[in-house]
This record gives structure tokens, C-alpha cells and sequence, in this order.
């Protein structure tokens, strides 16, 4: 008898915490979308970090071009069409009529999407007398990261639908800059409201875009909500709501995936990757990243100034072994400094050998000292998406190194410390990385290893080649792609002469989503993207 | 009793200033630059560089800083966050009630069960339950809570699903805030017309893994101190003084015997209160609870100063004026220490 009651009263219990039916909440169709943390602005202007792109560059906003879904073509955007000047330094943007600002609690538009609005979001930016210049802090790291405020001479508005952006010099990547985040295109008429009402510090933290999703709700470090835009000037977003779950540990978003509290997770822990194939309810896509991993040389230190001993280097590195290690199989291996996904890269690369025996002898041939033979290699301190783990990286080069007679001391600092000295030049061997902005080969070259780039310190290895650096320079400024592309392998082909880094690996991104997700795609440029994503039974 | 408490008061004073003091000069010990944390890999031309310390008010000298960082604490300004660029008092107050929340129930929890299993445990002193409650008790104080956690998830959530993964209610639920407690807002009268009872339903499943998870420890604490404590009382005279007079059982234990007891317990249970508010980093970081712990940890891999020098400045007042709480009521029990 009394076991009867206790299994009627433990069948009631579980049956009461386990019922959807009982308390079931009647909802729209939400896709929810566990994000990795919170966003530190909601817009991309004033923020670099993908978290933040995430939350507000593709759901709340437009630009004026855009990279077409999934991939890195141009298309038009807000912009319905445009034209270039034959001297390749006056651009002209002619602007879509029927764009609407998203109508919200706080603020309701009285007019559609115009010139003046491009007007705003350009100059706050550029220029440092405008009122909204300062407010939010005043820094603008991508813009001025891309170089925008000297390249750019003057933004007018030719009449309320045309644009016109002067240069002051030509740069053949300008429309993809123009398509990148931080040229989000806000709302003039609510800056305008904000500052009536004394609110100026609003617009970054409560969005008025045009894009597919209307922000609702934030709750920090817990949700943001989005609802349909249902005025959108595109097709229109096929879920009702849009939810992101903020899930900072990616094994607990991995079980929120499998008991359906998530529809898709951002970053799946390349651990759990193999559990997750296993998984009949779980979707697991990747596609090659647009990254890169690689071991730079300070080349203005001994022996690191010696073409052949970083050759040597080249040759010693197991980059299979570290791609089965460090990355579970979910990378591969680089030859050069672009990735395969970006239009650059040279199609006929032939694999850097390993081959330590080779890479004793000519090391053996160089008659190092004893303190050439003992160096130091700092180890990535932090999991970044091209290295998730860079001291056990470190151990494999380690003993990598060993083998052809190279003693290597591993070295760490704090993730802002490692920064700060790697730009000063004070390491030997660096294990750094770069993620793509914008799908531009000069996204990539200019940034990492151009001569210029030494004293904004992004070029560790400290590599100024003015045979490189002449061949970058002269394809920014070509507009036509095929001679760029030319211009690009032959550059990279002297980074394969002199080999100032190791290339490691381009990681692939991985996406973990429920089967009954569809139409999503990775996007090459690292963000996710939901205007087309949708849920069936 | 009054300049008791005034004298408590200013000791409290005297107590802030040292913490943010220390939390001040310490933290600038911590290598890191904040500027080269938000440049990345990008780096950034010297001038970029030094406008963004200009901006951020880290050009200047340490001692200025913290001058200037004093002058605006006593303004009520504790600064802005580097990363969110939201007020510091604003981010605190919309985290403080979600940790508080989970530290009560967790509390509640700890000694809905730890007085009772300490109670079990000393009446039956030295026989096999006895043995059982003390062995779970010393398991429960020495498990790692990220494990256990881990553990809890695996078997509630993940094999029997009877409560959610993680959060603090379905994102289904669009419930607005007003107290900050989830348990008072869904049953407000616009989220009950909403969702009747499922929003609170919803909350409150949420709740039980990250508060079981949290009140483990303080569970083991108290049902070990129950135990400590009724094993004393038990052996007073009073306690022969009552069975020999032919009480009840009930009424030796739960009457005479536990209300003496309870007192050190209580002193105890709110120094585990304190700690429970303040330490709940762990519990928070897993179960993606969005509360003051998790808060501190994100900044300080962020460095980002002002919600550091902030947040250490909140946990410290909690933790001097639950202190202090408990010496008042001490006080005021004993009239002794008044005079001391």
C-alpha cells in the first residue's frame, strides 16, 4: 500500500515540474539564439567586439552596401545604386526611397530613411566638432582602426537621396569598408529627439535602425529581444521574435541546445564537437574560417633576421599535429597569410613541408651561438576563435623546436600585457592571430605586415619588405579585381621567400543548431545572421 | 544602545575607505592595460592610443585618479563602466536582486534541511544515522561547486529534464522588472494576466538547481553546527531538568533543547548569508545567472576599474553591515558587550 502511494505521489511530482501542458506558455514562433555574452553598446559604430556586432549590426541596422548573405559580394543595401568617378576618388550613393526607422516605445519616426541620416552616421564619426562626436566616450576604434578619418575628405548631400563621399586618396577596398559594421546607418530625426530631450547617450544603448528586427528588450547579461520589422524594406524575417539567450559557457549552451532551450549556439567547444555529431536532434555545420593562425619572428632580433633560419623554422613546425591537438581535426593547415575564403589567395600554394631533418641541417649550417639557440616564445595567453589553446600550442612547438636543436623557454603575460609588449617589440617568438573585417586581401596584408603597420604594432614580426609593401600599396588603389588579385599573390609569394611568420592554421567556424532550423548560413565575416532563418516542425 | 550603533557605524566608515584603498591600489597592480584589452589584435597608432587614456581618465597619476575617484564616491558617482559605458550604481542595482534572490532561497533551503539532518544527527549520536548525515555533511563542505553544478545540470536537466538548464526563466516569458525579485514579478498584475501562474512556475524551476547547487555548502555548515551545538545543549541540566518532569520528546528537543541551540546557529547563518550574497561567483557563472558575481569575474578579465573598485566597495558594505547586524543583535541579547 505504501509503496502504491509513493509512486502515485512520485509520478504526481515529476509529472507537475516535468508538464509543458499544465503551465505551457502560448507563444509566437521565437527562435532563440544562445549567445556567448552581453553586448557592450548597441551599435556597431561604437563597439568592435562580435558580441555586440551580433546584437545590432544585422538585426537592427542596414548600411548602404552590403555583403551579400553568406557571402563577401557587394550588393545594394539602403543604397539603391551607386557610381564612382573616373579618378576613382568621388563616390556617389543614391539612396532608397521607401526605407523606414523602426517604430519603438521610445521613439516613432515622422519621416522615411534620407541623405541627412547617411549625413549623421558618417560625420559623427569623422568629424570631432560634431555634437554627437563625443558622446559615448568619443572613440570610434574601427573607423579610425580602418583608416576612414584619413581617407575620407568630405561626406555631402547632393540632394535628400544622393550621397556624395570625396577621397583623398584612392583605396580600392572603400565600398567593402563601406559595408562593414561601423558604417551602420542610424537615425537622424532620433538623435535629433534625443537631444531635445537631453538623452543624447540613448542612441547607442537603444536602437532606431531599419533592419529586420526591432530591438525590444534588453536585460543585461540575460536576454535581448527582437521583434519582426514588419515595415522591412527586404524580404522580410520569417520568425516573429528573436531571442538571444546570453549563455556564456559553451558547454552549458550545448546542453541547452540538446534539451531545446536553444534553436542555435554560437561557438560550440571544439571538444564537444564530436559529441554533438553524434547527436541525431543536433545540426552541426562548419565552413572554413576567415582567420588565421600563425607564429611570428621579430625579425629586427638575431637570428630571426636571418631568412634562413625562419625557413628553418618553417620546416620543423608539425602543423599536422597541432591541427589533430589544438584544433580536434576542425582547421587547416596555412600556407600563407590569407585565408582560402578571401579572393587573394594564391590557388596553386604548394603545402610547407615538415621536415626536421632538412630544417637540423640548415640550422646546423648556421653556426648559431648558444643564445641563438635558446629563445623565448610567448604562449597566446587567451582562447581566441583562430586558437583556442595557445600554451599547449606553445608545448608542441616546444618540442617541435627541440628536434632540430632550437631550446625554447615558454613565456606568458596577461592578455592585455602580451598586447601591450608585442607592440613595443619586445618578443622573440609570438603566437598571434587575425580575424577578417571585411573580406578585402588588404584586410589582411596592410594590417599584419605592412611596414606601416609596425608602429601601430599589429605587425609583430616587424617585417617592413619594400618590394611587399609597394605591391599592397599599388593593388589598394586598382579597383579592377583581377589585377588586385595578381598583385596580391605576387606579394605573398615574397612572404613565401621570406617567411617572417609560420603560418599555423585557418580554424573553421562551427555552428550547433536544433534540426528544425532552417536557412541559416555561416557568414564568412564571422557574424550570425537570422534575417533569413526559420523554424519547422 | 543608539551610540552603540553610531560607533558601529563609524567604524563601518573607517572600514570603506580602507577597502577601496586597497582595491584601488591593488588592482593597479594587476598587469594589464584596459586600452590595449579593448584595441585586440589591432593595435592602434600612439595618438589613438593615448586619446583613448585621455578619455578613459587614465593618463593621469594613480594617486589623482583615486582623489578624484573619492571626491565623486562621496557624490554618489562610482563611474561609469569601461566597456558598457553605463553607470556603475545602475549595472549593480539591476544585478543585485537576481544574486539576492538565489542567495535566499539557497539560505532558505540550507536550513529548511541542515537544522533538521543536525538535529537527526545528534539525537542519534554515534549510530549509523548519525554516521550517514556527518559523512554526507563533510561530502557536501568539500565538494567543488563548479563540479557539482555540472553534475546537478547532467542529471536534472539533461537525463530526467525536470528543471531548465540554465537562466533565470524562459526567454518565452517576457516578464518586466520591477522589483528585481523574478518570484514577486511574474505574479505582478501584468505578467499574471499574461501568463497566470506559468511565469512564476517557470522562475521558480529555475531556481532550484543554481540555489540547491549554492546551498550545499551552507547546508553541510549548518547541519554539522546543529549537530555541535544540540550535543552541548543536550548535556545541560535543564535538559535532565525537563525529561525527568516527564515532557514529550517533541517538546525536550524541538522546545528546550533546538531554541538554545539555534542561537549560535543563527549568528553563523548570517556570516554564511554574507557569504552566499558575495560568493556566488561560481553558482552564477554556471547557471548564467545574472548576478553580481558573474559581474565581477567579466570585469575583471575585462579590467574594466570602475566596476571592480565598485563592486569590491558593494560586497564590502554588505559583508561590515551584515557583520555589524549580527554584533547589534548580539548586543541587544547581551547587554555586556554594550558596556564593552
Amino acid at each position: 500500500m505504501n509503496n502504491k502511494k509513493y509512486f502515485l505521489i512520485t509520478t504526481i511530482l515529476f509529472s507537475i515540474f516535468n508538464s509543458t501542458s499544465l503551465f505551457s506558455v502560448e507563444s509566437k514562433k521565437t527562435f532563440i539564439y544562445c549567445s556567448e555574452g552581453s553586448p557592450s553598446a548597441f551599435n556597431p559604430q561604437v563597439s568592435t567586439d562580435g558580441t555586440s556586432n551580433n546584437a545590432s549590426t544585422h538585426t537592427v541596422y542596414n548600411r548602404l552596401v552590403e555583403f551579400k548573405y553568406g557571402t563577401t559580394i557587394l550588393e545594394p543595401s539602403l543604397a539603391s545604386h551607386w557610381k564612382i568617378s573616373k579618378d576613382k576618388l568621388t563616390y556617389t550613393f543614391f539612396l532608397r526611397k521607401d526605407v523606414k526607422f523602426h517604430s519603438t516605445k521610445y521613439f516613432t519616426p515622422t519621416r522615411n530613411f534620407n541623405a541627412d541620416d547617411v549625413l549623421f552616421s558618417l560625420n559623427r564619426q569623422l568629424i570631432k566638432t560634431h555634437p554627437y562626436h563625443k558622446i559615448g566616450g568619443g572613440q570610434y576604434q574601427y573607423f579610425y582602426g580602418m583608416e576612414m578619418h584619413k581617407l575620407i575628405k568630405k561626406v555631402s548631400k547632393k540632394s535628400k537621396y544622393i550621397i556624395e563621399i570625396k577621397l583623398n586618396y584612392v583605396e580600392a577596398p572603400f565600398l567593402a569598408n563601406m559595408a562593414m559594421s561601423f558604417m551602420s546607418i542610424l537615425s537622424k530625426e532620433y538623435a535629433d529627439t534625443l537631444t531635445m530631450n537631453n538623452k543624447m547617450e540613448d542612441i547607442d544603448y537603444f536602437p532606431i535602425g531599419t533592419g529586420p528586427f526591432i530591438y525590444k528588450k534588453y536585460i543585461k547579461d540575460t536576454l535581448i529581444r527582437y521583434i519582426k520589422n514588419t515595415y522591412y524594406f527586404k524580404k522580410h524575417a520569417k520568425v516573429d521574435q528573436l531571442v538571444f539567450s546570453i549563455t556564456p559557457e559553451p558547454n552549458v549552451r550545448f546542453l541547452k541546445l540538446k534539451v531545446g532551450e536553444c534553436n542555435l549556439i554560437i561557438d560550440p567547444s571544439p571538444a564537444d564537437i564530436p559529441y554533438m555529431k553524434k547527436e541525431k536532434d543536433i545540426k552541426l555545420i562548419h565552413a572554413p574560417g576567415m582567420n588565421i593562425a600563425y607564429l611570428a619572428m621579430n625579425v629586427e632580433k638575431a637570428p630571426f633576421n636571418k631568412p634562413l633560419f625562419r625557413k628553418a623554422i618553417n620546416m620543423a613546425l608539425n602543423r599536422d599535429t597541432l591541427i589533430k591537438a589544438i584544433y580536434h581535426g576542425t582547421a587547416i593547415p596555412a600556407l600563407y597569410p590569407l585565408p582560402p575564403t578571401v579572393w587573394g589567395y594564391p590557388k596553386d600554394g604548394v603545402k610547407q613541408s615538415y621536415n626536421p631533418i632538412d630544417a637540423k641541417k640548415i640550422i646546423d649550417s648556421l653556426n648559431l651561438t648558444e643564445k641563438e639557440k635558446n629563445l623565448e616564445l610567448w604562449t597566446l595567453p587567451v582562447s581566441r576563435p583562430y586558437n583556442p589553446n595557445g600554451k599547449k600550442m606553445g608545448e608542441l612547438m616546444q618540442e617541435d623546436f627541440r628536434k632540430i636543436g632550437i631550446n625554447i623557454k615558454l613565456i606568458s603575460y596577461d592578455w592585455p600585457t602580451y598586447l601591450k609588449k608585442a607592440r613595443l617589440g619586445t618578443h622573440q617568438f609570438i603566437q598571434l592571430g587575425w580575424t577578417g573585417d571585411n573580406g578585402d586581401p588588404d584586410n589582411f596584408l596592410a594590417v599584419l605586415l605592412s611596414c606601416a603597420s609596425i608602429d601601430s604594432g599589429s605587425n609583430v614580426a616587424r617585417w617592413c619588405n619594400k618590394d611587399f609593401d609597394n605591391l599592397i600599396i599599388r593593388a589598394k588603389k586598382l579597383t579592377d579585381i583581377k589585377t588586385r588579385q595578381n598583385l596580391y599573390i605576387k606579394a605573398q609569394k615574397i612572404f613565401r621567400e621570406e617567411l617572417p611568420w609560420a603560418p599555423i592554421a585557418h580554424s573553421s567556424v562551427y555552428r550547433a543548431m536544433s534540426t528544425n532550423v532552417v536557412g541559416y548560413k555561416i557568414d564568412p565575416l564571422g557574424g550570425d545572421i537570422f534575417s533569413e532563418v526559420d523554424l519547422v516542425k | 544602545m543608539i551610540k552603540y550603533i553610531l560607533k558601529k557605524l563609524k567604524h563601518l566608515l573607517i572600514t570603506l575607505f580602507g577597502v577601496s584603498l586597497l582595491s584601488f591600489f591593488l588592482l593597479r597592480l594587476i598587469p594589464g592595460d584596459p586600452v590595449m584589452l579593448l584595441l585586440g589584435e589591432r593595435g592602434a597608432d600612439p595618438k589613438i592610443y593615448k586619446e583613448m587614456k585621455v578619455s578613459l581618465g587614465l593618463d593621469k597619476s594613480i594617486p589623482v585618479q583615486y582623489i578624484s575617484f573619492l571626491k565623486k564616491a562621496f557624490q554618489g558617482d562610482l563611474g561609469k563602466s569601461i566597456i558598457s559605458k553605463q553607470s556603475v550604481v545602475q549595472e549593480f542595482k539591476d544585478r543585485f536582486p537576481a544574486t539576492l534572490e538565489l542567495s535566499m532561497i539557497a539560505m532558505i533551503f540550507a536550513l529548511i534541511l541542515g537544522i533538521p539532518l543536525g538535529v537527526i544527527a545528534a539525537v542519534k549520536k554515534n549510530t549509523w544515522v548519525d554516521y550517514v548525515i556527518s559523512s554526507v555533511s563533510l561530502i557536501g563542505y568539500s565538494m567543488p561547486i563548479f563540479w557539482w553544478a555540472l553534475i546537478l545540470m547532467l542529471i536534472f536537466s539533461l537525463n530526467f529534464m525536470v528543471t531548465p538548464v540554465s537562466g533565470r526563466i524562459s526567454v518565452l516569458y517576457d516578464v518586466d522588472p520591477w522589483s528585481g525579485f523574478l518570484l514577486i514579478d511574474t505574479l505582478t498584475k501584468e505578467s499574471f494576466s499574461q501568463y497566470g501562474f506559468s511565469a512564476f512556475w517557470d522562475a521558480f524551476r529555475h531556481l532550484i538547481l543554481p540555489s540547491f547547487a549554492l546551498g550545499t555548502i551552507p547546508l553541510a555548515l549548518i547541519s554539522r553546527m546543529t549537530r555541535g551545538s544540540m550535543l552541548d545543549v543536550l548535556n545541560e541540566s535543564y535538559m535532565r531538568t525537563a525529561k525527568s518532569k516527564g515532557l514529550s520528546f517533541y517538546r525536550i528537543i524541538f522546545i528546550h533543547g533546538l531554541k538554545n541551540a539555534l542561537i549560535p546557529i543563527i549568528t553563523v547563518a548570517g556570516l554564511i548569508f554574507g557569504g552566499l550574497i558575495t560568493g556566488a561567483i561560481l553558482t552564477e557563472t554556471i547557471f548564467s545567472w545574472p548576478g553580481i558575481g558573474k559581474w565581477l569575474v567579466t570585469s575583471i578579465n575585462a579590467r574594466d576599474y570602475p566596476v571592480i573598485q565598485a563592486s569590491t566597495l558593494f560586497i564590502a558594505t554588505i559583508i561590515v553591515l551584515l557583520n555589524n547586524f549580527v554584533d547589534i543583535m548580539y548586543a541587544a541579547i547581551n547587554p555586556k558587550l554594550r558596556i564593552k
